[in-house]
């Protein structure tokens, strides 16, 4: 408390700035713009609800929104699961947990380009190591990247492995519960699959409902780059989604405004499900 | 069924050059069938390990445990037949005190309505039959030690191992727990293992008592036994309040005998305050504790300082000259090797 008191405000004030200049104004405008023809081009000229019923009735709209979906159902749980898997396997002290602590963290501290490039190439039909692979074994190769499910399965995927901060949260509270609990467990003869069951899980449980509804939110916005560098939004717009679907209509055909309603909508959507979420997992009193 | 252990060594390597540490040095004990062994020793001195190398928790570099000849030391803990009380319960905080204490039943695959009979049975005993939908975060610090005690109580296990069971609870509730630990484990006729630091709990609770000190045991005997005949100078200090004292036999007027250790240990309640020169020895009153049920005389002797245990209505007070007659009966001379 004594550090707090003696930070002087003052320092708050770049941030203050950045945040009402970089986010603060823009989302302010954006909101404004969502009732507008703005082209970027024209005068601000507001056209009230058009922009929405325009959007509710385009079929691409719906086709992205359904695509985020098929994301989230895929990488959400995918996410998860890889962070709890891991915690559990690598939470205990020693080199060789080390070692692999640090290779779970790494893929999500690439960027996100050189992240999205690197799997372009893993996956590259001619010359990747997985046709490559597949090649060499006499196996099928896929077309991971031009069949509209691969695409969709390959960039959720890719998701679905940067885990890093989930996987230290998902560790922390691993070793924060008591060792005694196991020793317990021990000397009852509980076997692990029984001590997984009846003791990690339901004490992992909150973290668990934790990280679901932050993936959630994240799932919505993560998969835009490699979207936009792998796919670009294809095969016949199999991940076109939200984020590509709103990229498409600011920054290439300009409709700013038009744009602002996808943006200002998906704000609203991802409200209601962490909404939902939140009070499901306050009905199984995880928290 | 005699639990036996002999020669059991555990060693925990030094870190970056500190010395290695002997949690247990050779340690040999037998349990009886049906008695409550008392392990007693100040902290570091490996009776937490000892305990939890008997559950199987703690590796041993060598010895043997064995119980009815079966020798146990390389078994996985929840093979062992034991069961272990921890300090605090060790509960499942998600888990209700029924479950809690159906746990390692269900663990075992035993149906879950026989779980639950068992785990009422033992909650009546314990009196907790009526908190068996609470989580343990509604639980009193006793009442979680209840629990940790049924818990173990419905496995029916040979021998129960009990780490520190009273030092989280409150000195009023202590007692009432020291009782009902007892009173338990007579009615159950199992043997059971209770560490602890606290020399009025050992005496109050044991059938024996063993003294453990760096890693060996020093002494194994009953309460009363250990507390008059003490092996060891260690062994005098550690049990009795105020503590004993231990001074050069010519400090109490007394001849050293042969092979003996040039100490003597003598209970402050066998020590009397008498009229200057009318005792062994002359001394200075130099503090009088007031300790509710007794009163306590701290005498110069000397360059010694000898506590003496004497009645409420002392005529003494602090400055007087006094003398100090001894018990010579009660006077305790260590054998020279201890």
């Amino acid at each position: 408390m004594s550090v707090l008191r003696r930070v002087r405000p003052e320092l708050s004030w770049p941030y203050l700035f950045g945040l009402t200049v970089l986010v603060a104004i823009p989302a302010v405008w954006a909101v404004v713009l969502a009732f507008t023809d703005y082209t970027g081009l024209n005068d601000v000229r507001f056209t009230g609800l058009d922009n929405f019923s325009r959007l509710f009735s385009d079929h691409f709209f719906w086709e992205a929104l359904g695509n985020s979906g098929v994301y989230v159902v895929i990488s959400v749980p995918l996410r998860v699961a890889a962070a709890l898997t891991l915690a559990l396997l690598l939470y205990r002290q020693g080199t060789w947990n080390a070692a692999g602590r640090v290779a779970v963290y790494l893929p999500t501290i690439i960027p996100d380009i050189a992240y999205a490039l690197l799997w372009a190439w893993l996956l590259n039909p001619f010359y990747g190591p997985f046709a490559a692979f597949a090649a060499e074994t006499g196996l099928p190769t896929p077309e991971w990247l031009t069949d509209p499910w691969g695409a969709r399965v390959s960039i959720a995927v890719m998701g679905g492995l940067q885990v890093g901060e989930g996987f230290l949260i998902a560790l922390a509270w691993r070793r924060m519960i008591p060792a005694r609990l196991y020793e317990a467990a021990d000397v009852e003869g509980a076997r692990p699959a029984y001590v997984l069951a009846r003791v990690t899980l339901p004490l992992m449980a909150p973290v668990l409902a934790l990280l679901a509804l932050r993936d959630v939110l994240l799932a919505l916005q993560l998969n835009f780059v490699p979207a936009l560098i792998i796919t670009d939004g294809g095969p016949r717009r199999a991940t076109t989604y939200l984020p590509t679907y709103l990229y498409d209509h600011a920054f290439r055909h300009f409709r700013l405004g038009y744009a602002s309603a996808v943006a200002l909508t998906m704000l609203v959507t991802t409200g209601l499900i962490l909404y939902v979420q939140y009070r499901l997992v306050r009905r199984w009193r995880l928290f | 069924m005699t639990t036996e252990i002999r020669g059991l060594r555990r060693t925990f390597r030094g870190r970056r050059g500190s010395a290695d540490v002997h949690a247990l040095d050779g340690v040999d004990l037998d349990i009886e069938p049906g008695e409550l062994l008392v392990i007693i020793g100040p902290s570091g001195s490996g009776k937490t390990t000892l305990l939890r190398a008997i559950a199987g928790l703690e590796p041993v570099d060598s010895g043997a445990i064995s119980i009815d000849g079966r020798d146990i030391s390389r078994v996985p803990a929840g093979e062992r037949d034991v069961a272990m009380v921890f300090q605090d319960g060790a509960l499942y905080p998600h888990l209700d005190v029924l479950a809690n204490i159906t746990f390692g039943l269900r663990a075992r695959r035993v149906p879950r309505a026989d779980a639950v009979a068992a785990a009422e049975r033992a909650a009546v005993v314990l009196g907790i039959d009526g908190l068996l939908r609470r989580r343990p975060d509604e639980l009193s610090g006793g009442e979680r030690q209840r629990v940790g005690l049924a818990r173990a109580i419905v496995r029916e296990p040979s021998l129960f191992l009990l780490d520190e069971p009273l030092a989280s609870l409150d000195a009023q509730l202590r007692d009432q727990a020291r009782t009902e630990i007892r009173s338990v484990q007579r009615r159950l006729e199992r043997s059971m293992v209770v560490v602890t630091h606290d020399d009025h709990e050992a005496m109050a609770l044991g059938d024996r008592i063993a003294v453990l000190h760096a890693g060996r045991i020093i002494q194994v005997d009953k309460p009363a036994v250990v507390y008059d005949r003490p092996a060891t100078p260690f062994v005098a200090r550690l049990l009795g309040r105020p503590a004993i004292n231990l001074v050069a036999p010519e400090t109490l007027g007394l001849r050293s005998k042969d092979g003996c250790a040039g100490v003597v240990g003598i209970r402050p309640e066998h020590l009397r305050l008498v009229a200057p020169a009318a005792g062994r020895a002359d001394g200075r009153v130099e503090l009088i504790e007031h300790l509710g049920s007794d009163v306590v005389a701290h005498v110069r002797v000397g360059d010694d300082d000898l506590v003496v245990r004497t009645g409420l209505g002392s005529a003494f007070s602090v400055g007087d000259e006094v003398g100090v007659e001894v018990d010579g009966d009660a006077v305790r001379y260590f054998p020279a090797d201890a």
